[in-house]
C-alpha cells in the first residue's frame, strides 16, 4: 500500500526572517509568503482560506512574484555543498513550471523582468552566482560569477529587460542584459565617498533612479543612465538599518526598519514625515492599495512572525496598523489539547505560551512571561518547555527553562501559583571556575483528577506534586534517571506514569508508593512515551529512529518499527481510538500509522525543520504538529486504514526522505 | 485541585442557537388580544360572583404587598445632573472660541461708503407730511344722510296721516265723524300684549299664600283681582270685531287734561 500524502489544512506560521517574504498577488486578493519549505497563499481576509504550494525540500529563502501575477518563483536553502533549486510555479494552476538547479547552498533572492520573460536569481555568500533565466523555457541565458560584495538585492527596471541592478556592501552594479547574445556587462555606479551596506534596492517608474536602503539606516537616490550618487536622506537615520523598501502608489518611499518602525519617506526631499513603531524588525513590506489624498494601505511582515496591515491616513498624516497574523516566532517545544476537548489547543514556546481556537485558527490567549522574570541571566530567552491543561480545565501548568512550573488560569491568562526551583540542581562542569545551576522542567503530567502534577527536569528527577485548592507542595523526588526526562505519561486511573530520559532508559514508577515498578533500557536517547489506548502497551521513540512497542506489564520490548530512515523519531500521540498513530520526526515529517499493523499509511510534508511535538485532537478531526520552525501545522486526520480517502488537494509532492 | 474561578472549557461559547424573529403584531391582534383578555376577566369575576354568598368573592380584600409606604418616599426627589439655579448671579456670555483673525486689516473708503448710502437711501415715511384730503372726492359729498332722509321720511309719513284729508277718509270709511277704525294688526298685538300683562298678573296673584294674615296682603290680593277684571274686560273690549277709535280724547278726560289742578 502505497504512502499517500497527508492532506495539510491550515498552517498558523509567518516566516518573517525571509526578506521581503511577504508578497500581495496582483491581483490584491492573495497574500503569499513562506513558512519553512512551504508557501503559503493565504486569502487577505480571511485566515481560514489558506493553499500551500509545496516543493522544496528545505527552508524557501527566496520570493518573487512576476509583474503580470502568472509566475511565481521560490528558492530554497540547503546543506552546504548541496545544490539549492529553484522552483518557478504556474500560479493560475498551482503547479511547478521548472526546477532550476545551478546554485548551491542558497538562494539569496529572485526577480522578473517587467514583461515576465526574464528571471534572475543570485546565490549566497557560498555560491556567488548571478544568473538570468528564461522564465518560459526553464534555461539559464548567461550569468556571470558575483564577488561577495555584488549581489545582496537585485532589481529589474521597470521598462526594459536589458537592465538589471544589483547591489551589495559598498558596490552597486548596473547591468546591461543582452539576451540574445548572451552576454552580461557590468557597470559600477559611483556613489562618492559614502561607505554603505546596501540591504535592498528599488527602481522608480521611469527607470530614472534607483534607491538603496542601507544598514546605516538611510535611502540612496542613484540614477541609473549616469550611474552617479544623486542625494540620500533622511537626516535622522534609521535605526538597525533599513530592511526592505516599497514604493507607494504615490511615488513615497515607505520604508522598513530593523527597529521596527515603518516609515513614510517624500521623496525629493527624503524627509520622514510619518513613522510607526511595530514590534521586532520589519523584513517585508507589500504595498495593497490607494486611497484619497494620499492614503494607502501596506502589509508588512516582521521577524517575530506578525504581519499586520497598515494604513496610513494621507489626510491626517496619520499610521494605524491592525494585526491580522500572528504567530510564534521561534522554536514551539510543545503542544496540548485539554482532556476531550478539540475546540482550543496550547503551544509553549519563547517567553510565551500560546492558546489557539483550532477552528478559526486565531489566538485566543497569550501568556508572556519576559525575559526580566528568568532567573537564568545566561540565556538569552525564557523558554517554555512543556505544558499540559489540568483535566477539569481550571489551570494551564507549564515547565520553564528556569526550573520552574506555572500555572495559569485559561481565560485571563492570570498566575496562580509558581513552583519554585521544582527542578534545579547545583552543579559545576569538569574544569568550571564557578558552580552553575542546571534547571528547567522538561516534561510535565497531571492526574486525571487534577490533584497532583507529575514532572520531570533537565537533571533527570521525576517529581510528583500535590495541587490543593490553595496551596502545593512536593509529595515525591523520584531519580532513577541521570539525564533529562523528557517525556511523561500518567495512566488513566493515577496508579502509575512511566518516564523516559535522555539516558537511554524508560522507568514505570508506581504513584501511590511513590517508587520504582520497572524499567527498560536501550542505547537510545527516548524523546517520546505514551500509553496505548487500552494502556496494556507502552509506545517510545528515540534517536535509534525506531518505535518500540513494550509490554505494560512486564516490560518486554513487543514489537520495533523504523519510524524513519533519516532522521530522529522526536514525539508520538496515539489515536483515542487506539487505530492511528502520529509521529513527527526529525527529517520534518509528520506520520501517521496504523496501530495494529504498524505500517505508515500517510506523510504529512510541511515543517521545514524538526517537528518536536505531534497531537491528534481528541475528536480524531485534526493533527495538530509543531516544529522548530515556528509553525503550527494543522492536518486533516484521516484513519490509517487502506481504503481510507486521499487528499483532494492535488499537490506533487516530491521530499528526498520521504519513504518510496 | 487547584480553583482558578475559570475554565477553559468556558472560552469558546456554543454557538447561538437561530430563534426566528416574530413579526410584532398587528393592530387587530393586539385589539383582539385585549378583548380576549377583558372577556376572560368578566367570565371570571361571573363565576366568582355566582358563588360569592355575601360581598366581594374571596382574596378581594387582601392587601397588596406591593403598596406599602417606602421609606423617603414623601421626601421631595432630588434630580441630579439638571442645573439649578440657586444664586441669581448675573452671567457673561462664553468666551468666545473661534480665534479672532489677526492680520486682516478692511481699508474703508467713507466718502465713497456715504456717497453710495446717500445714493441708496429712502426717506423715512412716517415724517412725511400727509397729503391733504379733499372732501370734494368723498363719495358722500353733496348727498344727505342716510339718517336724514328716513327721519324726514317719517315726518312726512305722519304729517299725511295727520292730516285732515285722511281723518275725513277714515271716518267717511266708519260712516262716524271723529273716529277711525282700529287697524286689525294694531288691536291683536294691543290683545296679546293685555293678555300677556293678565297671565303675569296672574302668576303673581296664584303665588300669594293661602293665609292671608297682614293687611297688606289682603290689600294686595285686592289689588290684584282689581287688575285682573279690569285686564279681562280690556280683553273682551278689544275681542271684538269692529272697533272705533276716536283720536280726541273725551270730554270728560280732555278736560282734566287741559285744566291743571291749581
Amino acid at each position: 500500500m502505497a504512502v499517500r500524502p497527508l492532506p495539510l489544512q491550515a498552517c498558523i506560521g509567518f516566516g518573517g526572517t525571509v526578506g521581503n517574504g511577504l508578497i500581495l498577488h496582483p491581483d490584491k486578493k492573495t497574500l503569499i509568503y513562506p513558512l519553512g519549505t512551504t508557501i503559503v497563499l493565504r486569502d487577505k481576509g480571511d485566515l481560514t482560506k489558506q493553499e500551500f504550494l509545496q516543493g522544496h525540500s528545505n527552508r524557501v529563502s527566496a520570493l518573487a512574484m512576476s509583474k503580470s501575477g502568472k509566475y511565481l518563483a521560490s528558492g530554497q536553502v540547503s546543506p552546504m555543498g548541496f545544490s539549492a533549486p529553484i522552483i518557478v510555479w504556474d500560479y493560475a494552476g498551482r503547479k511547478i513550471l521548472h526546477k532550476l538547479i545551478l546554485h548551491k547552498v542558497k538562494i539569496q533572492g529572485l526577480d522578473f523582468s517587467f514583461d515576465d520573460e526574464l528571471l534572475t536569481s543570485y546565490g549566497g555568500t557560498d555560491d556567488c552566482k548571478l544568473v538570468v533565466w528564461r522564465t518560459k523555457t526553464g534555461e539559464a541565458i548567461c550569468g556571470s560569477p558575483t564577488p561577495l560584495d555584488y549581489a545582496i538585492c537585485a532589481k529589474w527596471a521597470n521598462h526594459t529587460n536589458h537592465i538589471l541592478v544589483t547591489a551589495a556592501d559598498m558596490k552597486v552594479n548596473i547591468w546591461q542584459v543582452d539576451a540574445d547574445n548572451r552576454k552580461l556587462y557590468p557597470g559600477s555606479c559611483d556613489i562618492g565617498k559614502r561607505k554603505r551596506i546596501n540591504q535592498c534596492v528599488v527602481i522608480d517608474d521611469k527607470d530614472e533612479f534607483m534607491y538603496l536602503g542601507t544598514r546605516t539606516g538611510d535611502v540612496l537616490q542613484v540614477s541609473i543612465g549616469p550611474m552617479l550618487y544623486r542625494a540620500g536622506g533622511p537626516k535622522q537615520l534609521i535605526e538597525m538599518g533599513v530592511l526592505c523598501l516599497q514604493f507607494t502608489p504615490f511615488q513615497d518611499l515607505v520604508v522598513g526598519g530593523g527597529d521596527g518602525t515603518v516609515n513614510l519617506i517624500r521623496l525629493p526631499t527624503f524627509k520622514n514625515i510619518k513613522r510607526h513603531k511595530l514590534p521586532g524588525s520589519i523584513t517585508s513590506l507589500a504595498v495593497a492599495g490607494q486611497g484619497a489624498k494620499g492614503s494607502f494601505d501596506v502589509y508588512a511582515g516582521t521577524s517575530e512572525g506578525q504581519i499586520y496591515l497598515i494604513k496610513y491616513d494621507g489626510a491626517k498624516n496619520a499610521m494605524a496598523a491592525t494585526l491580522i497574523q500572528r504567530c510564534h516566532f521561534n522554536k514551539i517545544n510543545d503542544v496540548c489539547f485539554p482532556s476531550n476537548y478539540s475546540e482550543l489547543f496550547c503551544t509553549a514556546s519563547t517567553n510565551d505560551i500560546r492558546l489557539w481556537n483550532l477552528k478559526e485558527m486565531k489566538e485566543v490567549l497569550r501568556i508572556e512571561v519576559p525575559n526580566k522574570e528568568c532567573e537564568a541571566r545566561d540565556s538569552i530567552n525564557q523558554e517554555c518547555f512543556c505544558c499540559a491543561f489540568m483535566p477539569d480545565g481550571k489551570t494551564i501548568v507549564s515547565g520553564w527553562s528556569d526550573g520552574k512550573i506555572r500555572a495559569y488560569a485559561p481565560q485571563t491568562g492570570k498566575l496562580q501559583y509558581t513552583i519554585v526551583s521544582a527542578h534545579q540542581r547545583m552543579g559545576a562542569f569538569k574544569g568550571a571556575t564557578d558552580t552553575k545551576c542546571f534547571q528547567g522542567v522538561s516534561a510535565i503530567a497531571t492526574t486525571s483528577d487534577s490533584l497532583r502534577i507529575v514532572s520531570g527536569g533537565v537533571e533527570g528527577n521525576v517529581r510528583v506534586w500535590r495541587i490543593g485548592s490553595q496551596s502545593h507542595s512536593m509529595l515525591a523526588s523520584m531519580k532513577a534517571h541521570t539525564q533529562a526526562c523528557t517525556s511523561i505519561t500518567v495512566k488513566k486511573n493515577n496508579t502509575e506514569c512511566v518516564s523516559c530520559s535522555n539516558d537511554g532508559s524508560v522507568m514505570v514508577w508506581d504513584l501511590t508508593l511513590y517508587r520504582r515498578n520497572n524499567s527498560m533500557g536501550a542505547s537510545n536517547f527516548f524523546k517520546s512515551v505514551v500509553y496505548s489506548t487500552d494502556e496494556s502497551q507502552i509506545l517510545t521513540c528515540g534517536t535509534d529512529r525506531k518505535i518500540t512497542f513494550w509490554d505494560a506489564y512486564d516490560c518486554a520490548a513487543i514489537r520495533v518499527i523504523d519510524g524513519s530512515l533519516s532522521g530522529d523519531m522526536l514525539c508520538l500521540d496515539n489515536s483515542p481510538d487506539g487505530q492511528g498513530l502520529a509521529t513527527g520526526s526529525g527529517d520534518r515529517e509528520v506520520k501517521l500509522w496504523n496501530y495494529d499493523e504498524g505500517h505508515c499509511y500517510y506523510v504529512g510534508l510541511g515543517h521545514s525543520a524538526p517537528v518536536t511535538k505531534v497531537k491528534i485532537s481528541p475528536d480524531m478531526k485534526k493533527i495538530v504538529s509543531v516544529g522548530e520552525d515556528a509553525a503550527i501545522l494543522i492536518w486533516d486526520y484521516r484513519k490509517p486504514v487502506s481504503n481510507s480517502p486521499g487528499s483532494d488537494k492535488d499537490v506533487k509532492v516530491k521530499s528526498p526522505n520521504s519513504p518510496k | 485541585m487547584w480553583e482558578s474561578k475559570e475554565s477553559v472549557y468556558k472560552i469558546i461559547k456554543p454557538p447561538v442557537a437561530f430563534k426566528p424573529r416574530t413579526p410584532p403584531p398587528t393592530a387587530s391582534e393586539v385589539r383582539d388580544k385585549k378583548i380576549a383578555k377583558i372577556t376572560r376577566r368578566l367570565k371570571l369575576m361571573l363565576r366568582q360572583k355566582s358563588a360569592a354568598t355575601m360581598g366581594k368573592p374571596g382574596g378581594h380584600y387582601k392587601p397588596c404587598v406591593k403598596n406599602f409606604l417606602k421609606k423617603h418616599s414623601k421626601e421631595p426627589v432630588i434630580v441630579y445632573g439638571q442645573q439649578r439655579c440657586t444664586k441669581h448671579v448675573k452671567r457673561f456670555p462664553d468666551v468666545p472660541k473661534d480665534k479672532p483673525v489677526y492680520g486682516r486689516v478692511k481699508i474703508l473708503d467713507f466718502i465713497k461708503m456715504n456717497a453710495e448710502q446717500m445714493i441708496h437711501s429712502k426717506p423715512d415715511r412716517s415724517k412725511i407730511p400727509k397729503k391733504q384730503r379733499r372732501y370734494m372726492f368723498k363719495k358722500s359729498f353733496g348727498k344727505l344722510p342716510a339718517y336724514l332722509t328716513t327721519r324726514m321720511k317719517e315726518s312726512a309719513d305722519k304729517k299725511k296721516k295727520d292730516s285732515p284729508e285722511e281723518k275725513a277718509k277714515a271716518a267717511a270709511a266708519c260712516n262716524h265723524a271723529g273716529t277711525r277704525k282700529l287697524d286689525e294688526k294694531e288691536r291683536i298685538s294691543m290683545m296679546n300684549a293685555l293678555k300677556m300683562k293678565w297671565a303675569d298678573t296672574n302668576a303673581r296673584y296664584q303665588r300669594l299664600s293661602v293665609a292671608l294674615d297682614l293687611d297688606s296682603q289682603k290689600r294686595a290680593k285686592e289689588r290684584f283681582e282689581e287688575n285682573l277684571t279690569r285686564l279681562e274686560k280690556d280683553v273682551s273690549l278689544l275681542s271684538r270685531k269692529v272697533i272705533l277709535v276716536s283720536d280726541s280724547a273725551p270730554s270728560k278726560v280732555q278736560r282734566e287734561v287741559t285744566t291743571p289742578k291749581h
